[in-house]
């Protein structure tokens, strides 16, 4: 066995790479708007950003460029990754009476890593992250779209108000899945290569953060192909 | 051929339009029935200290973003890199001051200074106007106009030292 192989029998793939990519085209379209959404929110408008001063375009049209970009990306990946995007709603709309214990545990187990058990794809702390965030993002477009389409007016304001509260919900949500999949907290230590590189994480992180997951997999794994 | 005979007669009648204008005040684009806005002062021609009064004056109520009105963009040589923006005071004094983003990288010397009204999601609204001025040296107080000089003399004094 050489060492690669050895590497990759420790590990195992949690993502594809046409997941990665689109995640990775998500993050860095969320990250733009973000950094001249706020930017703009905070008064500096007028005042080039850094990224502004980078691509010499004014910050409100970079946020709504990026925002077209992002509403694309989010098309794409409902058209033409539809079993991903079913699985991801799919499986986060599902609770069961034991994620109540993995929510217990959850405070002392980030720091710990002794997780509760759960059957899911995503941890319960994922699902509920996972739903904050896909009706954010779908109030965002549409709020979006709807200011770029009235220009101004009274439904403008509407509009403005329903983007701009959903953008202080979504910033701690984003930020706190930003903490945990970074791997900063010792419970999620290793996480972060389930989206990056080769979207392989070490078997021993997959059995604490995913454990039903991880067993699936290796049990479809160990089935012989039907006939 | 019928299309566009059409559009040079219309950019004709547009060129004719912007050269007709009053000397004083500032050109201006977007007339019509559209929007408008135009800078009342400083005049065109004007020596600008810094910081400089302007005023403009739009056919549409100003404010925030917030409150869904347009708003004015204030930059200088056609640059809309940086800018400053006029929420509020159609028609009232607004201090331009030395830090304004406006004034980043402006030069001593003749400029032109440019505004455009924006829809309250920043994008234009199809009216602009613009006024040359020259800007003098920074960091001195004045009102558009040059005649300052007196303040120089005052600049230029070393602090009063009691030996």
């Amino acid at each position: 066995m050489t060492t690669e192989d050895g590497e990759r029998s420790r590990s195992v793939e949690r993502n594809n790479a046409r997941t990665r990519w689109l995640h990775a085209a998500v993050y860095v379209t969320v990250l733009v708007l973000l950094l001249t959404g706020w930017w703009l929110t905070l008064g500096q408008e007028g005042r080039p950003s850094p990224l502004a001063e980078l691509t010499r375009a004014a910050d409100a049209e970079i946020h709504t460029m990026a925002g077209w970009v992002f509403a694309g990306v989010a098309l794409l990946g409902i058209v033409a990754g539809w079993r991903a995007a079913r699985t991801l709603l799919t499986d986060s709309v599902r609770f069961r009476r034991t994620d109540l214990r993995w929510f217990a545990r959850w405070p002392r187990a980030v720091v710990t890593g002794r997780f509760g058990r759960h059957e899911g794809h995503f941890d319960p702390g994922q699902r509920v992250a996972n739903l904050v965030m896909i009706v954010l993002l779908l109030v965002l477009i549409v709020c979006g779209i709807g200011l770029w389409a009235v220009s101004g007016g009274p439904a403008f304001v509407w509009f403005n108000r329903i983007h701009r509260w959903a953008t202080y919900l979504f910033t701690p949500v984003i930020a706190g899945h930003v903490l945990i999949a970074a791997g900063v907290l010792p419970g999620y230590r290793g996480v972060w290569r389930a989206m990056h590189l080769g979207g392989r994480l070490r078997r021993r992180d997959a059995e604490r953060v995913w454990p039903a997951w991880l067993e699936r997999i290796d049990g479809d794994r160990r089935r012989p192909p039907d006939r | 051929m019928f299309r566009s005979s059409l559009l040079s007669s219309v950019a004709f009648v547009l060129v004719l339009a912007a050269c007709g204008g009053d000397d004083d005040a500032s050109t201006t684009s977007g007339g019509g029935d559209g929007p408008s806005v135009e800078i009342v002062e400083p005049a065109d021609g004007a020596e600008l200290g810094v910081p400089f009064t302007l005023v403009v004056d739009s056919s549409e109520e100003l404010g925030t973003t917030d409150t869904g009105n347009h708003h004015v963009h204030v930059y200088f040589d056609g640059d809309d890199s940086s800018y400053e923006v006029i929420e509020s005071g159609n028609g009232e004094e607004h201090e331009i001051t030395a830090d304004s983003s406006a004034l980043e990288g402006v030069e001593p010397g003749e400029h032109t200074l440019n505004i455009s009204l924006r829809n309250a999601d920043h994008s234009a609204a199809g009216a602009e106007a613009e006024v040359t001025v020259t800007v003098g040296e920074g960091g001195r107080s004045g009102s558009g106009s040059s005649d300052d000089e007196d303040d120089e003399s005052d600049d230029e004094q070393p602090p009063g030292y009691d030996y």
